[in-house]
C-alpha cells in the first residue's frame, strides 16, 4: 500500500464525525437519573439498577460511533437500557437476586411518604395505599408491560418515543399501557370490594 | 359528529381505552402522538361526558392519582438511591479504569482454555507429575534399615533414662550448701514453734 494511500486512511480515522458521546461527563449528569431510576423501578434492586446503568453508559460509550442522531440521546440510551435490562432478567443471576431480594425496594419506606407530606393523614394514608397497589400491581405485570409503563407513566416519555426505544410498533406499545392499565383497574376494583 | 351521536357517546359509560385515552392526554398534553390517538372531537365528547358522569370522573381520577403517586414514589426512591451512592465512585470515573481492567468473557475462557492445553499433557506424561504413570515401586523389606535402627532407638532410650535419672538425683540431693543456714533457722524456727504449742 503506498504512503499516500496510508495517510488517507489516517486522515480519515481522525476525521471520523464527533458525537455527543464524547463529552461522556455530560451526558452522563443528564442522563444518569432518568437510567437509574427506570432500571430501579424496573428491577427493583438498586444493586443490579446500578450495575445496569454503569453498563448502559459504558455501552453507549463504546458503541457512539454507530450514534447516528436518527433519535434522542436519552431515547438512544434508554434502548441500551431496556435490552441490557432483558439480557439480565434471563440469568439466573437475576433470578436469584429476585429470591434473596437483599437490597430490594420496600414501599415502607419513608422516601416515599416524604412526598404527601403536605397533605393529612387521611389522605396520605389513601394515597400510599392506593401508591402501594400500583407499587404491587407494576411488579405483577409482563416484563414488556412493565417497561412501556414506567417509560410512559415515571419517564413520561411519548408514544412515539417509548416505540423507538423498545423496537415496538405505536399500536404494540398503545395496547401494552391499556392491558398494564385495566391490570390496575382490576386491582382497585377488587381492592374496593373487598373493603366493602 | 350528528347530534344523536353526541348524545349517545354523553350517556354511556366509557369504556376502558377511553379512559386511558384521557388519562394518557392529561398526562401529556403536548404530546403529539398521544393527541392523535383519537381526534380532538372525540376527546372532547369524553371530557363532556367526564363533566357530566361522576362515576367515570372518579375512575378517571383514581387512575390518575395512582398513577401520579407511583411516580412520585418512583422518583423519590430513585433520588434516596442515587444520593446514597454518591459516594461510591463515579460512572464517569470507570471508563478510564474499568476499560483498562475489563476482560472480556471470551478472552477469559480463551485463555483458561490455552493454559489448560499447555499444562495438561504436562500432567499427563510427566511422570512425576502423575501418580498413575509412576512406576510400580516394590517395598522390599529392607533388613539392613532395620539393624541399624534398633541400636538408634536403644541409645535413644538409654539416653532418656540418663536424663531422668539425673533429674532425680537434683530433686534428692540434700540442700545446696548457699542455702543451708537459712534451712536451718527456718528448721530452728519450726522447732521452736511446735515446742511452744505443745507447752500451751
Amino acid at each position: 500500500m503506498s504512503t499516500q494511500a496510508l495517510s488517507s486512511i489516517s486522515l480519515t480515522v481522525q476525521q471520523s464525525p464527533a458525537t455527543p458521546f464524547d463529552d461522556i461527563d455530560s451526558v452522563v449528569a443528564h442522563h444518569e437519573q432518568r437510567i437509574f431510576r427506570f432500571l430501579l423501578v424496573a428491577t427493583r434492586d438498586q444493586d443490579a439498577a446500578h450495575s445496569l446503568t454503569q453498563d448502559t453508559f459504558l455501552r453507549a460509550w463504546a458503541a457512539r460511533a454507530s450514534f447516528r442522531n436518527e433519535c434522542a440521546v436519552g431515547t438512544w440510551l434508554m434502548r441500551i437500557a431496556i435490552n441490557l435490562l432483558r439480557d439480565h432478567t434471563r440469568t439466573e443471576r437475576f433470578r436469584f437476586w429476585k429470591r434473596a431480594a437483599a437490597s430490594s425496594i420496600d414501599v415502607s419506606d419513608p422516601s416515599i411518604h416524604l412526598i404527601h407530606s403536605g397533605s393529612s393523614a387521611e389522605s396520605r394514608l389513601i394515597a400510599s395505599e392506593q401508591m402501594a397497589l400500583v407499587w404491587d400491581t407494576v411488579a405483577q405485570l409482563s416484563p414488556r408491560q412493565r417497561n412501556v409503563f414506567i417509560l410512559r407513566f415515571v419517564e413520561e416519555m411519548d408514544l412515539a418515543e417509548i416505540a423507538a426505544a423498545t423496537g415496538l410498533p405505536v399500536s404494540t406499545v398503545k395496547s401494552h399501557l391499556y392491558r398494564a392499565l385495566g391490570t390496575i383497574r382490576a386491582r382497585h376494583n377488587t381492592a374496593n370490594q373487598e373493603a366493602l | 359528529m350528528s347530534n344523536y351521536t353526541t348524545t349517545r357517546h354523553l350517556n354511556r359509560h366509557l369504556d376502558h381505552e377511553q379512559l386511558c385515552d384521557l388519562l394518557l392526554t392529561s398526562e401529556e398534553n403536548s404530546s403529539s402522538s398521544v393527541v392523535s390517538i383519537h381526534t380532538d372531537s372525540t376527546q372532547d365528547v369524553h371530557r363532556q361526558h367526564l363533566q357530566q358522569c361522576l362515576i367515570c370522573a372518579a375512575e378517571l381520577d383514581l387512575l390518575r392519582t395512582s398513577v401520579t403517586g407511583f411516580r412520585a414514589a418512583a422518583t423519590s426512591i430513585a433520588s434516596h438511591a442515587l444520593t446514597q451512592r454518591s459516594n461510591r465512585p463515579a460512572i464517569s470515573s470507570l471508563y478510564t479504569t474499568r476499560t483498562a481492567r475489563y476482560i472480556s468473557p471470551t478472552f477469559f475462557w480463551a485463555a483458561t482454555g490455552i493454559l489448560f492445553a499447555a499444562v495438561l499433557p504436562l500432567g499427563l506424561f510427566h511422570h512425576n507429575l502423575n501418580p498413575f504413570l509412576k512406576p510400580h515401586v516394590v517395598v522390599a523389606p529392607a533388613p539392613s534399615t532395620a539393624t541399624n535402627a534398633a541400636p538408634k532407638n536403644l541409645r535413644t532410650s538409654e539416653s532418656d533414662e540418663a536424663l531422668l535419672e539425673g533429674i532425680d538425683q537434683d530433686l534428692s540431693a540434700a540442700i545446696p550448701t548457699p542455702m543451708q543456714p537459712l534451712a536451718s533457722s527456718t528448721s530452728n524456727e519450726t522447732d521452736s514453734i511446735q515446742n511452744t504449742q505443745r507447752n500451751n
